[in-house]
């Protein structure tokens, strides 16, 4: 697999609606290796989400192919959908959306639960390890609604990594976090797609979070407008 | 357990309020079902018991126009045959069954049937001084005719003794005539037969024609009396299933070739009144599960509305639709589950309460309501609670299942 891009687009397009058509996405191509950490940016409305979604396996093109570890999306019913997300992908959004009546804990074993039921006992050590990489292990048994803001976030970014899962999606994943808590949120991010290889897209307004990715697609008016690397001084 | 039953349980338990009130709305929909069903239940097992408790509820004669003599007959299974001479009638002699003994052990094997009582009856008079009444000779054997009438328990006066010379007659006759215990009476029967008998028991079936006109002799005296020596007019008997009367009778009617009878048939206005409470019962305890799965279905439409995010988010991660139906199917399973015991709780205690008041009334003697804990009516506000909660969880859970995550995680 590792020869196999894990996201491919190919001249894909999305248009809403039937009575009224718009369309938001026209001809996007590009390909993502496994192991990137790159940012999607563009301005409100740009189509950057409907990407995201479409990547994400929450939606169908309406035209062009999607491609998920090398697994076509348009040919897929509810359900195989619902599988490729459970095998390739982990989701941290702009608000944490943990299930407020569970433990931290139990939110990162979520997706093990979702997935096949009760976890097992490694499934439960790899999530306290999980956790504890996000420095909050001691906080593992707090209700999710018991914790911070940033502890919130950092439990979602532990969750959307259970399971080993090679592409998380994260959308303005510090939208609605201060600048320190921010910094920590995406060290975090750094650090798992350096340590474990787990690849990237990270949809942001901003300008400052996307600069210390390693590269950037820009896009405007549902168009790739551009798709560059970042130069990381040493 | 399952993840589906674990969030369910969560949310069932963070619903507060919600969960409370939809429980209770449950528990008196089940209780008020309950209640209904067990005063229904109850004036009708006695009206039953009254009525019909003292009359056979399926009955063979002699078919009285057509003269039969040997005939060939199959039991039901078709293997057993039974060669009787079923019905003799000339011009002077009354209709009636011969070789009735294999008959009788047939019926007794039957499983639909639980009590048969060979009987033979006719008219006849009490002669007393100067008073003649006219009445019916019953020749019974009295242990099997006891579980047709239970006369036995009946007995306002001395005891139920048919056997040698004894009688027993009811209230209304002893009234009559003046009639008191041990005091002998002639009576005569229509073929000009005299017998005396001792009177040893008076009873009140509840019924003025039995208590007036029904003379309980032995079997071998009616026989005497009939003219009947070897012959019984009637068969009768008690079935496992009431409402299946018919269906014996005509079963047993073409299986003997005798004139077949049923309570069902013989007491229409009566089965007419039960039937129409029955009808009024089941309509009551519908729209009462109408309004219980209305409740449900509005409570788990806004549960569904108030967890939209995180339905979102569990499909993000990959959550079957089936999981997602699920966790809300279980939330409804689980409000019938729990309202249909606590409300069998107030249910039970309601009626246990209105039985321990004291009073008479027609059917429940000592009680002021004529209330009866039927435990089958409470298994079924049970099950049909249960049965409800989940299927008016159909409707919201299959609208969890459709929400759109990207639309609720977005805009949520």
């Amino acid at each position: 697999m590792a020869d196999t891009p894990i996201v491919q687009m190919e001249k894909v397009g999305k248009v809403y609606g039937t009575k009224i058509q718009t369309r938001v996405l026209t001809d996007v191509t590009f390909t993502v290796q496994q192991g990137e950490f790159a940012a999607i940016i563009g301005p409100s409305g740009s189509g950057k989400s409907t990407l995201l979604n479409l990547i994400g396996a929450l939606d169908k093109p309406t035209e062009g192919a999607v491609k998920i570890g090398g697994e076509t999306l348009s040919g897929l019913d509810d359900e195989g959908l619902a599988r490729l997300r459970r095998r390739y992908l982990g989701f941290i959004f702009q608000f944490h959306y943990l299930l407020p009546d569970f433990t931290a804990l139990e939110n990162v074993l979520m997706p093990f639960s979702v997935a096949h039921g009760a976890p097992t006992r490694q499934e439960r050590k790899e999530a306290i390890e999980l956790l504890e990489r996000v420095g909050l292990k001691d906080r593992m048994n707090n209700r999710a609604t018991d914790i911070s803001g940033g502890q919130q976030q950092r439990v979602a970014i532990a969750r959307a990594l259970a399971g080993r899962k090679p592409l998380v999606l994260a959308d303005e994943p510090t939208g609605n976090l201060d600048t320190e808590n921010s910094n920590e949120v995406f060290a975090l991010m750094r650090d798992f797609n350096l340590k474990d290889g787990t690849t990237f897209l990270i949809v942001t307004h901003d300008p400052n979070l996307a600069e210390r990715t390693d590269r950037i697609i820009s896009v405007i008016d549902g168009r790739i407008a551009h798709d560059v690397p970042v130069a990381h001084p040493k | 357990m399952r993840f589906e039953v674990s969030i369910a349980l969560r949310y069932f338990r963070s619903g507060g309020m919600q969960s409370v009130l939809t429980i209770l709305g449950v528990s008196v929909g089940v209780a008020v079902s309950i209640f209904i069903a067990c005063l229904i239940g109850g004036v009708q097992e006695g009206l039953i018991t009254r009525i019909i408790g003292s009359l056979a509820a399926v009955s063979l004669e002699p078919k009285e126009s057509v003269p039969r003599s040997m005939g060939k007959v199959f039991s039901a299974d078709g293997k057993e045959s039974l060669l009787l001479e079923r019905v003799e009638k000339s011009g002077q002699r009354a209709a009636r069954i011969g070789e009735w003994k294999p008959l009788v052990e047939h019926l007794d094997r039957d499983p639909a049937i639980t009590v048969v009582s060979p009987t033979a009856s006719g008219a006849g008079f009490v002669i007393k001084g100067n008073q003649v009444l006219p009445i019916t000779f019953r020749g019974v054997i009295p242990e099997r005719a006891n579980k047709i009438t239970d006369l036995r328990t009946r007995m306002v006066a001395g005891i139920y003794d048919v056997s040698g010379q004894n009688c027993v007659v009811g209230v209304e006759l002893a009234k009559e005539l003046g009639i008191s215990l041990k005091d002998k009476i002639r009576t005569r029967s229509g073929k000009g037969v005299e017998l005396v008998f001792t009177v040893m028991g008076i009873f009140d079936v509840g019924i003025n024609e039995i208590n007036l006109r029904s003379f309980y002799v032995s079997l071998t005296n009616a026989q005497r009396l009939l003219e009947l020596v070897g012959y019984i007019n009637a068969i009768e008997m008690k079935v496992l299933e009431i409402y299946e009367a018919n269906t014996i009778a005509d079963r047993l009617g073409a299986v003997t070739g005798l004139k077949s009878q049923s309570w069902m048939r013989q007491q229409k206005e009566f089965l007419s009144a039960i039937q129409a409470q029955n009808g009024s019962n089941a309509l009551i305890r519908t729209f009462m599960m109408l309004a219980v799965a209305f409740g449900i279905a509005s409570v788990l439409v806004v549960s569904v509305v108030q967890k939209s995010r995180e339905i979102g988010i569990l499909k993000s991660m990959g959550a079957r639709t089936r999981s997602i139906m699920l966790i809300f199917m279980i939330q409804g399973l689980l409000t019938g589950l729990i309202g249909s015991l606590v409300g069998t709780a107030f249910g039970v205690s309601l009626c246990w309460a209105l039985m321990q008041i004291p009073g008479d009334n027609m059917t429940s003697p000592g009680q002021l309501f004529p209330i009866k804990i039927i435990p089958l009516y409470i298994i079924q506000a049970i099950v049909a609670a249960v049965v409800v909660g989940v299927v008016a969880s159909i409707a919201p859970a299959r609208r969890a299942a459709k929400l759109d995550p990207v639309e609720v995680i977005r805009y949520g």
